[in-house]
This record gives structure tokens, C-alpha cells and sequence, in this order.
């Protein structure tokens, strides 16, 4: 069948191919375009067999709105492993439903989570400055504090000791406040992707 | 993230440790005491004693609990103590004592882990019993309060709060008036001749007052007068109630709130008058056969002695007055045993 592909415009089929690897590529990673163009392919076999002019099949592509095409289920098949692919599937989605007419109430809804979400972990980062800066003068007061040994060796351990507890604190509530994103962000997947199918 | 986390653990069981050693080694808890302490930045108590005649005492301060008491002497002493970020005058000129005092902002970095002086912010005014001396208090934070069992007697008395408390009583006084913005005002066992008062947010409680007039004037502050004598009480509100109750006053009550109820128990009075916009009113009166009485409740519902008047209710005879007007509250007046 492939030298048949051949022999009906297989080459310029590879070439549409790479044009839409290339669109792809601005807003997938490899992987989920490698899988997307998988689909592309048997498509244009599919039709190829039917003596459908290549250059015509990729016409009906519509490549404007390709990346919408595709966003809710690569979002979906994505694994959020990291806190990098975690903020571009965040961005992508919300960049999505304001284009999206319909989904604009629920892009403003996310926002708002959002930027209640950025709001404490802001503030915990501000409580992690505080905690520092308290640590920093408590270790300058010991030093122009006359103590013996015993004294200095209690004193900085309760220091560190409670340094060290507010700042393991403050980190499991920023983890908890990520888990959140996290959480939201995937609700908000899932979601569009059943409103996707509905509509 | 992860990486962090491990080394703050780390740290902990290295600090929990040297906690550990530390006891262990026999330190002096004396010295770890004072360390955690912020006394030394406060001083020695300094005393300032006039022994010239004085007529006001003035204070202004950013944060201080000013202690008002007496003594049997004829100076007057003032005591306190100046932590070092404070900037403190204290002066006397023209028969007036001031003291300012002016927080400056702390050079601490982060958060305050040392004690403060339990007493540190204390502002001890001593004054002769029969001082009759006007008193100006301006207040930012702290609180206000007499504390000796002899009767205070002063002239006329000034006094501004921020966020400061006022817990007053157990005093004689001419002219008072009190400005309080976002703290309680309490105030008990007290006479003066004229007392205005102007609060903003918190409570307000008078009790066991001899007053010959009291005026109120209150934003959201609910106001409680309790047991007490007047001649005049006025009182106007915008969203505060105001709950007067076992007083006897000769003369007037005239108390008017936009939003807030009106709750009025009072002995024989000359004059009631009373007005809201939207809130309820109960009043209760020795005897409402007494009273000429004008009383409308426009969206609203009258009662006399329990019996449904309408919507409104007019007696044109009786040697004593009483006007009740609200648009959409409803209006109980009863007769009471006292």
C-alpha cells in the first residue's frame, strides 16, 4: 500500500505532515505531537485511498484552529508531574476558555481561583522572608549576648529548632496550595472536556 | 522542593540536638530568660513628681495604658517607663503638665520574639484626691482607666481614642467629652454635669451614672445606659441600638438611630421622644396614662399595653410627652412595675 501511497502523492503528503508537526510543535511537547500526527496520517491514507487530492484534504484540516482542536484531550493525557508542565497546561487551558465563548464564565471563575491561589502562596513566601529575616536578628542578638557555652549551645538549638520548624511549615502549606492548582486544573480538564463532547 | 524540605529536617534534628546538649551541659536560666526578654530596652521606672499647682494634665501618647489613681498628698506624679525607640516629653508650664510620648518604628527585623515588660507600657498618673484639675487624654493604642477606690475629682475632662480602651469610674467630673473611634467604652459609678460622647465601632456602656445631661452620638456602636441618673439623654445613631434601661431621667429622652432598635426602660420622664428609620422600639414607662401620646409607624405596627393600635396612635391628654415615629419598624409601649 505504501508504494501505492507513493505513486498517488505520498511525498506530498509527508510534506503537509511536517507543516502540521511544525504547528503542532508550538504548543505540544514531542510526545503528544508525535501521537497527534498519528491520527493525521492515517487520515490522510484513509483518504488518499479514496483519491483524495492531498493538497485538498489538507485544506479541510482547518490548521487555524488546530491547537483548540486538540487541547482538551492532550491537556487530559497530559501527566502534570512537574510544576513547569503543571503552569503551561494552567495557561494553555485558561488561554483556551476565554477564546472559547461558551467557556468564558468558567475562564473567569479559574482566574479568580487562580489568583486566590497566587495571593497565599505569595504569602507564604512573604512569611518565609519574615521567618529568615527573624532568624537573621536572632543570630546577630546571640552573638552581642554574653552567654557561656551551655547558654549558646541551648540558645542557637532553640533557634534553629524553630527556624527550621516554621520554614517545613510554611513548605507544606505552599505544597499544599500547588496540590490545589493542581487539583483545580485537572477539575477544569476534565470539565471542558465533557462539555467539549456534549456540545 | 523535595531537596529543601530534607534539609530543613536535617536542620531540625540538628537544632533538637543541640536543645538536647544544651540541657544537658547546665545552662544559667536566668541568662536564657533574659535573653528571650525585652526588659533592658525599657529602663529604670522614671518618676516625675510637680509639686507647683497644676491645673491640666495633658497627655499624648501613641501607645500607652494611662492608670489614673489617687493619693493624700497635694503633688502630683506621673510614672513611667521610656523604652529605647521612644521619644518622651514631659513638661510643665503655665500650670500644665504634658507628657508626649511618640512610638518610633521598631529597628527589629522580622518577627518579635523577646517579651515585652508587662508594666513597660504603663502610664501611672497620681493625683491629689480634690485635684479638680482638667484632664486631656489623646490615645492611639493602650487603655484608660482609674483604679484607686477613692473618688477621682476632676474639671473638665478631654479625651481622644484611637484604639485605646476607656474603663473609667468611681470619679467626679464637670464637662466631659470623649471621642472613641474602634475600641469599647465603659464607663461606671460615675457623676458629672454634662458628658458628650462620640463613638464609632465598639460598645458603649454607661452604668450607675449621675449625669445632668448625656449626649451620645454613635455610628455602628451599639450604646447600653444601665441604672444611673439624668436629667437629659440624647442620642443619635446611625446603625447602632440603644438599650437604656432602669435609669431615672427628669427631663428628656431623645434618641433617634437610623437602622438600630431602641430600647427604652425609664422612670417618670417629662419628654420621650424617639425615631428611626427601620428599627423596632420598646419602651416601657411607669405609666402610660401619664403620657400625651404621638406614636406612628408608618409600614409598621403599634402596640399600647400589648393592645394593637394600627399604625398609629394619638392621646391627647396626660401631663407628660411622649413622640415615637419609625417608617418601617413596629412600635411596643408598655407600663411597667418598677
Amino acid at each position: 500500500m505504501t508504494s501505492m501511497l507513493y505513486t498517488m502523492g505520498g511525498e506530498s503528503m509527508h510534506a503537509y505532515l511536517r507543516e502540521i508537526e511544525s504547528e503542532l510543535k508550538k504548543y505540544f511537547s514531542p510526545q503528544e505531537v508525535e501521537r497527534i500526527l498519528v491520527y493525521y496520517t492515517k487520515e490522510f491514507e484513509r483518504r488518499m485511498l479514496l483519491k483524495e487530492d492531498p493538497m485538498m484534504i489538507y485544506r479541510t484540516l482547518d490548521m487555524e484552529h488546530i491547537k483548540e482542536r486538540w487541547l482538551p484531550e492532550t491537556l487530559k493525557l497530559r501527566q502534570h508531574q512537574s510544576l513547569k508542565i503543571l503552569l503551561k497546561s494552567l495557561i494553555q487551558l485558561i488561554t483556551y476558555m476565554f477564546k472559547v465563548t461558551s467557556f468564558i464564565p468558567y475562564g473567569i471563575i479559574l482566574s479568580l481561583f487562580i489568583i486566590f491561589y497566587t495571593v497565599c502562596i505569595s504569602g507564604v513566601f512573604f512569611v518565609i522572608y519574615l521567618v529568615s529575616q527573624t532568624f537573621y536578628q536572632y543570630m546577630i542578638d546571640v552573638v552581642y549576648f554574653t552567654f557561656e557555652r551551655a547558654e549558646y549551645v541551648l540558645v542557637i538549638g532553640i533557634g534553629v529548632t524553630l527556624f527550621s520548624l516554621a520554614l517545613l511549615l510554611m513548605l507544606i502549606v505552599m505544597k499544599f496550595f500547588l496540590y490545589l492548582v493542581k487539583v483545580t486544573t485537572e477539575i477544569n480538564i476534565d470539565f471542558i472536556q465533557v462539555k467539549e463532547k456534549a456540545i | 522542593m523535595k531537596i529543601i524540605i530534607r534539609l530543613c529536617a536535617g536542620t531540625l534534628i540538628l537544632g533538637i540536638i543541640m536543645i538536647g546538649l544544651g540541657f544537658i551541659m547546665g545552662p544559667d536560666y536566668d541568662q536564657i530568660g533574659a535573653f528571650f526578654t525585652d526588659y533592658e530596652t525599657y529602663g529604670d521606672q522614671i518618676t516625675y513628681i510637680e509639686h507647683d499647682e497644676v491645673s491640666k494634665v495633658s497627655i499624648d501618647a501613641d501607645h500607652r495604658n494611662v492608670i489614673l489613681s489617687t493619693h493624700d498628698e497635694d503633688y502630683i506624679i506621673i510614672a513611667y517607663y521610656q523604652k529605647d525607640s521612644d521619644d518622651i516629653v514631659v513638661a510643665y508650664e503655665d500650670q500644665n503638665i504634658t507628657f508626649i510620648q511618640r512610638s518610633n518604628p521598631s529597628q527589629q527585623q522580622g518577627f518579635n520574639y523577646k517579651l515585652p515588660k508587662p508594666d513597660g507600657e504603663d502610664l501611672y498618673i497620681i493625683l491629689p484626691k480634690d485635684s479638680m484639675i482638667d484632664l486631656d487624654i489623646i490615645l492611639k493604642r493602650g487603655y484608660i482607666d482609674h483604679v484607686s477606690l477613692d473618688i477621682l475629682e476632676l474639671n473638665d475632662v478631654y479625651i481622644r481614642s484611637e484604639q485605646a480602651y476607656v474603663l473609667m469610674g468611681n470619679f467626679i467630673a464637670n464637662d466631659m467629652n470623649i471621642n472613641v473611634y474602634d475600641a469599647y467604652l465603659s464607663m461606671k459609678s460615675f457623676k458629672a454635669v454634662r458628658v458628650s460622647i462620640d463613638i464609632h465601632k465598639y460598645h458603649a456602656h454607661i452604668i450607675d451614672a449621675d449625669i445632668e445631661r448625656l449626649l451620645i452620638s454613635s455610628k455602628s456602636s451599639d450604646v447600653e445606659i444601665y441604672e444611673g441618673s439624668f436629667i437629659r439623654i440624647d442620642g443619635i445613631s446611625e446603625s447602632g441600638t440603644f438599650d437604656i434601661s432602669e435609669v431615672t431621667v427628669s427631663n428628656t429622652i431623645d434618641i433617634s438611630s437610623k437602622t438600630g432598635d431602641l430600647n427604652v426602660s425609664t422612670s417618670q420622664t417629662e419628654t420621650i421622644r424617639m425615631q428611626t428609620e427601620s428599627g423596632h422600639m420598646y419602651l416601657f414607662v411607669v405609666a402610660t396614662i401619664s403620657y400625651r401620646m404621638s406614636i406612628q409607624a408608618l409600614n409598621g405596627e403599634v402596640y399600647v399595653n400589648s393592645h394593637f393600635m394600627g399604625q398609629s396612635y394619638t392621646k391627647n391628654y396626660g401631663v407628660l410627652d411622649m413622640e415615637l415615629d419609625t417608617i418601617n419598624g413596629d412600635i411596643r409601649v408598655n407600663t411597667f412595675t418598677p
